[in-house]
């Protein structure tokens, strides 16, 4: 990834081949060649281990870049939603005794009963 | 002559308790326990229940009762010490659940305007008043 995020740092050295060296001698980095010139060379050595360096320590940024917001609302609203029901409970639990005596509020509704279903007239 | 160091503390002690002391006594939530609230409550019910009825008293919208037509100072005090009380117990359940004493408030009159009998005064989330039918 860092290679391909930084191409010129990396002397264009794909993913996959990142690490490793390069059995043949052949030129990998823009216009460079790597191998027996490059040691060689003190100069292209200092660089090669520059470019190593700094796609080693640019490696872990990797991991930071595509960081998604977590998605927390629906969460929030359950827990909403569950609080007020606490407090309700909470509220009946405590005004009831008053609600119970007072004239004019009236009972908590409850369910009405369900009517018998009417019977079946029996076929002629 | 020097002042001990007990007669130091005492008077430090007696200057905070005259500080800190009528603060006490205002703070609402906590000090009063709710089956003493509930006994107050219960005992101002009828007087506040014939207020509800003759339209004189209503419930508004925040949970408190509110006095709408001319009661007098008997009416408003009444509503005053109920209106009071509903506080303290919204404050505790507030701070019970982590939450504004506003919002306790408004979960309480919604269960009074479901509740209440044909003919009580109730005051609607947009401000308007209206009598239950």
């Amino acid at each position: 990834m860092n290679a391909e995020i930084f191409p010129a740092a990396c002397g264009g050295v794909s993913k996959g081949k990142l690490g490793r060296r390069p059995a043949s001698s052949a030129p990998v980095g823009p216009g460079k060649p790597l191998g027996g010139s490059l040691a060689s060379s003190a100069g292209g050595k200092a660089a090669f281990k520059c470019r190593l360096l700094f796609c080693a320590a640019a490696w872990p940024l990797a991991g930071c870049v595509d960081v998604k917001p977590i998605e927390v609302k629906p969460i929030h609203v359950i827990v909403d939603v569950n609080v007020n029901v606490k407090v309700d409970k909470s509220l009946d639990n405590y005004f009831d005794d008053i609600d119970e005596k007072s004239t004019t509020i009236a009972p908590d509704a409850k369910p009405a009963a369900q009517p018998a279903p009417a019977p079946v007239p029996a076929a002629p | 002559m020097k002042p001990s160091l007990v007669f130091r503390f005492s008077f430090a002690a007696l200057i905070a308790l005259a500080v800190v002391g009528p603060a006490q006594a205002q703070a609402p939530a906590g000090a009063i326990p709710l089956s003493v609230l509930r006994k107050y409550q219960e005992k101002r019910l009828p007087a506040l229940d014939a207020l509800k009825i003759s339209g004189v008293v209503g419930e508004n919208n925040q949970g408190f009762v509110e006095v709408r037509g001319n009661g007098g100072d008997s009416a408003a005090n009444l509503v005053a010490d109920e209106n009071h009380d509903r506080a303290v117990v919204y404050t505790l359940f507030a701070r019970k659940y982590n939450m504004a004493p506003e919002q306790v408030g408004l979960l309480r009159a919604r269960k009074i305007a479901e509740k209440s009998k044909p003919g009580i005064w109730l005051q609607a989330p947009d401000g308007t008043w209206y009598q239950k039918k």
